[in-house]
């Protein structure tokens, strides 16, 4: 009786123990180029936080997640932001890979002291040898994204003129989409142009009215995101051209929302970005706990949002998870 | 002529922190006189003027204005009783034009609806008399003040005094930077402002510029007045002297003694 | 009382058509510079763009030389006065903000608009109380300041935008910014209205003069009795308050404003008063030249892209424009002085 009551003790320190031994608590900071400013990355932060509490809550085990993006969009300020991350020796690491170059020593001194990474929003673009060794990458793609706007612009019918408004030259990211939607028009004979028009919405009108006063059988125009859609919506409103000129857009917000809804725009591509901050979280829980991985990249885009799904998307919008 | 000086200061006294700058220091000047205050640097001359213009109070110490007891807490007081000083560098803005700068601070206006205008035409006429006073030719009154020579500025400077009605102006090292041409000018320019009815005190270091239009010399030393003559009793060589080998100099020019 | 005669030896003659008369007049309107390089400019796109030299053109070029030239205006006044202004872009944001919250919040249009401009103001304020009181630099200081304001900015939207979907448009939005005449907008009224009101009082009142000796000699003005840290004080809210006027125009226009609005403008702004002949070291320069200046670059900007230039050179063209500006002004300058 006796043995079998120690027995029994003895059982339930161990169950007690290994609870307590078994609970865990990991940290993991996502690094980005995008923060304050921005709110398609208040999205990204939502899923992080979303996830981190869905294990939180769900389980005997604690994650953190810290999000840490500079307030003007600055490379060095990402850099360092990323190696101070690096110095909290977290349990991993999920970064933007604005700019492979800038960030290879960082991200490979990291992943050398054991820290996992995966990769966001913008991946890695040279090949599997030589790339930044992170686990895998969560995001859209970019250039993807360009050529099925363009495809589905095409679907509705051939336009005589296309361009794409780039709002910030240089940017990777944006550079790959408008040259995906331009390759494709390209291939269908369009003639497609890319114009840069700025960040002020005044200057970028009148860049826009200089565009089609010179090329006035434009009639399908493309928008890189919500900086570019607002002065493009404003002006064809005002200057009657609604419904004249087939308009995509790139990303969501309340301006492309109603572009939408009012038959502005046809549609806007999204890369759910919402599962950029979710998925990186869960993967990297469940790959230092149980030392899971995808086989591949997770592609979060192109997703389209057009009048047939609008209602929904709206809102979820207002919910922040689009 | 009344005898009674135009300013009288009665010893003045002033330190900054240990340094004594005057002690009991009496100055006047006469109607009608232009008084050559002089001394080596660190005299003190600098500090009086800056007291009989109200740029800071003396420690102690009395100051009369035409017979009258009265104290200057502050430029604007100093102007308001007629003392305008001429400083070498502050006198005339260069980029401005010679009118703007001639009636800077008291432009004449005319009323146009709600707001006061500058009344230009009434600036450039009057400035354009007075620059024909002085002798200096240009194109427009409107000209900037750049295109004027060194001479030419400080006679502005002394002519928008003269016109304003001071009564006593304070010339601070007015023939330092001009050359020999200049010079002249700028002295008989002095001569006439004198004969206008204004006193002038000359404050320099070049003994033989202001020797040449001076009625009177006081000579400070390390605070204290050491000499005061007329012109009809000293040489310019004898000023220089006792700038130069300091009190005992001057106790031995004493003995000479003012003559009359 | 000798002989004196003026440099060229000649006595004072009636006037009449000469180099010298050139001269005199060149060296009393430093805007000629900016003039010469707008009429160049424009005759130049003339050629290369066929549909420059149309009402809709010159509307859209007026519209956006509006939005800079109001604040241009602001920062040229300042600067004659001798200080500098680097925080309207961020006033410009943070009275854009107001003004939208508070319209959004149900207030009426006249007193939202009326909070945003003192708000704008009272930035100015504390500027300049900083600058004459503590002797930082304006440039440190509104340096600064710029930074400040842009992370209030940040902080209270959490970097969300703000969008304003009326029923209907409020009358006080089309006052400020509406279409009235093909694509002429009212904005190019403020922008007038503004420069010919600040060069007024430059340059033919009282405070003017005194603007101009603050910026030309501070310590000798003062010598003259001019009350040198009221004026740039002054000037400060002067040039805060018209930033904000900015900002509030451009909302009534896009109804939306987001936190990122503005940056870069104090810039453009200084460009362009620069390009207009005012000196970056103060005491000369006026708002007609300023009006050229922005002029000037929005005819560039607008002018490349309908010539078919990429837009990618927009930016190399402008900073070009400013030094061979500077360098062109100053040279008349001397040639003009003799």
């Amino acid at each position: 009786m006796r043995s079998l009551r120690n027995l029994l003790l003895a059982a339930l320190v161990v169950l007690g123990l290994s609870t307590v031994i078994l609970a865990e608590e990991y940290t993991f900071y996502v690094v980005s180029h995008g923060g304050p400013g921005d709110p398609f990355w208040g999205v990204v932060m939502k899923g992080m936080q979303d996830a981190a509490a869905m294990i939180t809550n769900g389980t005997e085990d604690t994650v953190n997640a810290i999000y840490l993006g500079p307030a003007v969009y600055s490379l060095t300020e990402l850099v360092n932001m990323l190696n101070s991350a690096i110095a909290a020796r977290p349990d991993g690491i999920v970064a933007t890979i604005t700019d492979p170059a800038a960030l290879d020593e960082p991200l490979r001194r990291a992943i050398d002291l054991g820290i996992p990474v995966i990769a966001i929003n913008v991946p890695d673009p040279r090949p599997a040898g030589e790339r930044i060794p992170y686990l895998f990458y969560v995001g859209g793609d970019e250039y993807l994204s360009g050529r099925k706007a363009a495809e589905r612009m095409l679907a509705v019918r051939t336009p005589t003129r296309a361009v794409v408004f780039i709002h910030e030259v240089g940017h990777h990211g944006l550079e790959l989409r408008a040259q995906g939607f331009m390759e494709v028009m390209a291939d269908a004979g369009v003639p497609a142009d890319k114009l840069a028009i700025g960040t002020d919405p005044t200057q970028a009108v009148e860049i826009i009215r200089g565009y089609f006063s010179a090329n006035p059988d434009t009639d399908a125009v493309f928008t890189l995101g919500p900086i570019g859609t607002l002065p493009t919506v404003t002006f064809l409103r005002e200057q009657g051209l609604v419904g004249k000129v087939m308009l995509g857009c790139f990303d969501l917000d309340e301006v492309t929302l109603n572009a939408i809804k009012e038959g502005i725009a046809m549609f806007t591509v999204t890369q759910q970005q919402y599962l950029q901050g979710y998925l990186p979280i869960q993967w990297l829980y469940l790959y230092n706990k149980y030392g899971f991985l995808p086989a591949n990249d997770i592609l979060t885009g192109p997703g389209f949002v057009d009048a047939s799904n609008i209602g929904l998307v709206e809102q979820l919008i207002i919910q922040g998870y689009w | 002529m009344s005898d009674q000086p135009l300013v009288q200061m009665v010893k003045i006294s002033k330190s900054f922190g240990t340094v004594q700058a005057l002690k009991d220091v009496d100055f006047d000047v006469r109607h009608q006189e232009v008084m050559g205050l002089v001394g080596d640097n660190g005299a003190g001359k600098s500090t009086l003027i800056k007291i009989l213009t109200g740029v800071y109070p003396p420690d102690s110490g009395e100051i009369y204005f035409e017979g009258k007891k009265v104290k200057i807490s502050s430029p604007k007081d100093a102007r308001d009783l007629g003392i305008e000083t001429v400083y070498q560098d502050l006198a005339l803005i260069p980029l401005m034009s010679i009118s703007r700068n001639f009636f800077l601070g008291r432009e004449p206006v005319k009323q146009v609806g709600p707001i006061r205008l500058l009344d230009k035409r009434k600036m450039d006429e009057t400035v354009q008399e007075v620059l024909a006073e002085i002798g200096i030719r240009v194109r427009s009154p409107d000209e900037e003040v750049a295109i004027l020579s060194g001479g030419e500025r400080q006679s502005v400077a002394i002519g928008r005094a003269v016109y304003f009605g001071a009564k006593l102006l304070i010339l601070d090292e007015p023939t330092s930077a001009l050359s020999i041409r200049e010079t002249h000018k700028v002295l008989d320019y002095i001569l006439e402002a004198k004969e206008r009815g204004l006193s002038i005190v000359f404050i320099t270091h070049n003994i033989y510029h202001v020797y040449s239009v001076a009625d009177r010399f006081t000579i400070l030393e390390h605070g204290r007045k050491v000499a005061e003559f007329a012109k009809a009793d000293v040489s310019a060589e004898e000023i220089i002297e006792i700038i130069r080998s300091g009190h005992k100099a001057a106790t031995e020019g004493e003995e000479r003694g003012p003559s009359g | 009382m000798g002989q004196v005669t003026n440099r060229t030896g000649r006595g004072t003659a009636p006037p009449r058509f000469s180099l010298e008369a050139f001269l005199t007049w060149l060296r009393r309107h430093p805007e000629f510079g900016a003039f010469a390089g707008t009429v160049v400019v424009f005759i130049g796109f003339s050629i290369t763009a066929t549909r420059f030299l149309t009402p809709d053109s010159f509307a859209g070029i007026l519209t956006v030389a509006a939005e800079l030239g109001i604040v241009a205006a602001g920062i040229t006044f300042l600067m004659i006065s001798g200080e500098f202004d680097l925080s309207v872009g961020s006033v410009l944001g943070v009275a854009a903000m107001i003004f939208a919250l508070t319209v959004k919040a149900g207030w009426p249009v006249l007193g939202s608009w009326a909070v945003a401009l003192l708000a704008s103001a009272g930035i100015g304020l504390i500027n300049g109380l900083i600058v004459t009181k503590t002797g930082i630099p304006s440039f440190i200081t509104t340096l600064g300041a710029m930074m400040f304001w842009r992370g209030i900015l940040l902080a209270v939207t959490k970097g969300f935008p703000i969008q304003f979907f009326p029923r209907t448009l409020p009358p006080m939005f089309f006052a400020l910014n509406g279409r009235f005449v093909g694509q002429f907008r009212t904005s190019a009224l403020w922008f007038l209205g503004i420069i010919l009101l600040i060069n007024l009082i430059l340059v033919r009142t009282r405070y003017g003069n005194a603007v101009y000796a603050t910026g030309g000699n501070r310590d000798a003005a003062r010598v003259l009795g001019v009350a040198t840290n009221k004026v740039k004080l002054i000037n400060f809210v002067i040039s805060a308050t018209l930033a904000g006027l900015a900002g509030c125009i451009q909302f009534a226009r896009f109804l939306s404003i987001d936190p990122t609005r503005g940056v870069g403008l104090e810039l453009e702004a200084i460009a362009a008063a620069v390009i207009g002949g005012t000196l970056l070291t103060g005491g000369a320069g006026n708002l007609v030249g300023t009006l050229f200046g922005v002029l000037l670059v929005g005819m560039v900007r607008s002018g490349l892209v309908q010539s078919g230039a990429p837009a990618y050179w927009y930016q190399a063209f402008v900073g070009l424009i400013v030094v061979v500006a500077v360098i062109v002004n100053t040279r008349l300058r001397r040639w003009a002085l003799g």
